[in-house]
């Protein structure tokens, strides 16, 4: 597969509600978005989202986001350099952050990634989403197609082949 | 140096799981040598308990996202074997075909992201790959070569959802698995020079004397077998829990194994040495030209063992593939009727037992789950006990640093287990 100027990642796992606010998001960008841009869904899993914005000039990358100072259904944009930083290895893989800066000495990092994270409410086992991370899903939807109107994307994506 | 002294250690990186490690030395003797896995218990087999005989393989992959399909292998050879049901031989090639994937994908996630960084003298991977950019992408490539495997066969790499009892909800065709034949063909030339890679480092120095524990066949053991060890007397399957006795100790969430009383190893260093005459021509000559004879005790040079079995799983993916008949129907049916099972298959981190019992209606009774890392905390703790007692002389970090290793080289899953270490060591 030729390398795409744009990606669109969803990450996260459907089975654990929250989780898949990524895909959710993503799905719906990938119903009405420019030619051009790939959008995919995965896992955090460092292969998979190597290959899937290796070549890229933009990532933007969907995800939720837990820990002590969500906000459930917070919908915010970042950059990759303000969400790195988060300290070791410390499982079997490796997290975003990790994983763009294993990119980033490979030589397969994108010019620039974006981090579209929704806080999450629940991350039990189950389908669907909970109500409060439902309804942030248009604002995450629009924070994403936004970064894709951008003037510097729209000529990235006129510029591939 | 001070005597009594402490060492702590905030945080074992590259594992999985949450634990501790306790230390006390006294007057420069290892005194006390804990695994402490505080992670709360996870009770699957409480919980599986009522579940209809069809679930557990699904259930029980959970425990794990590094090797599901040994739960799920495991769980659907007892079941199996409680109902009475032989699944097709195509099938069951297409269950060992699956396994391979995740023995690719995990043993090279291991070697290339977990374990190297300690033999090159790095924190992690990513510094890794700043010296040594070529052994990682091939690393990565091995890893995306196993989940690709096990995306096709099983539908998705993480937690396949393509598995049911007595098979598969789908298989496919032949001509479906040749693109995949020709990506495990440039797999195998990364997986034989990841051996060479490996086989560079410098070793410390330690032989252990565990006994092994690993299942043999006919061919070298993944997705199921008879049970092989390395100085007791073999025994059936049906009997594991008479000889693997789980204890509960104060200092783990994790139950403790004994084989017959004493500790045990199982995993690659023991299934390699009790199985070397099963390994594939091209496995066997690369662990000759690596240097590994037809037994390894020194965990240490257990990356080597991982390298080695790649190379088996990868040419063993190919033969597979090579000899595949697509099977007249993806499954069997496997009717409920009341009675008991066992069921094991190899892990990536060694044998897996499973044990159910059916009641008349169908629904599990009783759920029993043995995993690798459980069973290989005694061991691991006697490897740190030589460890620590052959560095009383490092200084804290060196000592820490050699403390840590010891315990990768199992390449422990302690979410498996019942995840994170902390380690302490007590000088006094």
């Amino acid at each position: 597969m030729s390398p795409a100027a744009v990606v669109v990642i969803g990450v996260g796992n459907t089975g654990r509600r929250d989780d898949g606010v990524g895909p959710v998001v993503a799905a719906e960008v990938a119903a009405d978005c420019p030619a051009g841009v790939r959008v995919v869904t995965c896992a955090v899993e460092p292969t998979a989202i190597l290959d899937a914005w290796d070549g890229a000039d933009l990532a933007v990358v969907i995800d939720a986001a837990s820990g002590e100072e969500v906000v459930a259904g917070r919908v915010r944009r970042s950059t990759i350099e303000e969400v790195a930083g988060s300290g070791a290895l410390t499982s079997h893989d490796l997290n975003l952050a990790q994983t763009y800066e294993l990119a980033r000495v490979l030589g397969r990092a994108p010019r620039r990634v974006v981090v579209v994270s929704i806080d999450a409410a629940d991350l039990g086992h189950g389908d669907g989403l909970s109500p409060v991370v439902a309804q942030a899903v248009p604002q995450a939807v629009a924070i994403v197609r936004a970064e894709l109107a951008a003037d510097a994307v729209q000529e990235a994506l006129h510029q591939s082949p | 140096m001070t005597d009594p002294r402490t060492i702590r250690v905030g945080a074992l990186t590259r594992v999985e799981g949450e634990g501790a490690l306790h230390v006390e030395l006294r007057n420069g003797v290892p005194e006390r040598v804990e695994l402490n896995i505080y992670e709360p218990p996870r009770f699957f087999e409480a919980f599986l308990r009522g579940r209809a005989h069809t679930e557990p393989p699904d259930i029980t992959a959970r425990i794990c996202g590094i090797c599901p399909v040994a739960y799920q292998t495991s769980a659907m050879n007892a079941i199996e074997d409680a109902c009475g049901v032989t699944v097709d031989p195509q099938v069951v090639a297409l269950r060992r075909l699956l396994y391979c994937g995740e023995w690719i994908h995990s043993h090279a996630l291991h070697i290339y992201m977990l374990h190297a960084p300690d033999f090159l003298g790095e924190p992690d991977v990513i510094a890794v790959a700043k010296h040594h950019r070529a052994a990682v992408e091939r690393g990565l490539a091995l890893k995306k070569a196993g989940n690709r495997l096990m995306e096709l066969v099983g539908g998705r790499s993480i937690h396949p959802i393509n598995v049911r009892l007595g098979g598969f909800y789908s298989v496919p065709t032949k001509s479906e698995l040749k693109p995949m034949a020709e990506q495990l063909r440039a797999a195998l030339d990364d997986a034989l020079a990841t051996v060479a890679w490996v086989a560079g480092f410098e070793f410390p120095d330690l032989t252990v004397d565990h006994e092994l524990l690993a299942l043999t066949g006919e061919r070298y053991p993944i997705e199921d077998g008879r049970i092989a060890r390395s100085a007791g007397n073999p025994f059936p399957i049906a009997e594991f829990s008479d000889h693997v006795r789980e204890t509960h100790v104060p200092h783990s969430t994790a139950l403790h194994s004994t084989l017959d009383g004493e500790r045990h190893l199982t995993g690659p260093l023991a299934r390699y040495s009790l199985n070397y005459a099963l390994l594939s021509s091209v496995a066997r000559e690369a662990a000759t030209a690596a240097g590994l004879g037809e037994q390894c005790r020194n965990p240490f040079r257990s990356i080597i063992v991982r390298a080695v079995e790649v190379v088996y799983a990868v040419d063993e993916a190919l033969r597979i593939i090579d000899d595949y008949e697509r099977p007249a129907r993806p499954f069997v049916d496997v009717p409920a009727r009341a009675g008991v099972g066992h069921g094991v298959s190899e892990a990536p981190r060694g044998l897996l037992y499973h044990r159910y019992e059916i009641g008349a209606d169908g629904l599990i009774t009783a759920a029993v789950i043995v995993p690798p890392t459980a069973q290989n905390q005694a061991a691991i703790e006697d490897d740190l006990t030589r460890v620590v007692a052959a560095g009383v002389d490092l200084d804290d970090a060196e000592l820490t640093s050699m403390c840590e290793r010891a315990i990768r080289n199992h390449d422990p899953c302690i979410s498996c287990a019942t995840h994170f270490l902390t380690l302490t060591v007590e000088r006094r």
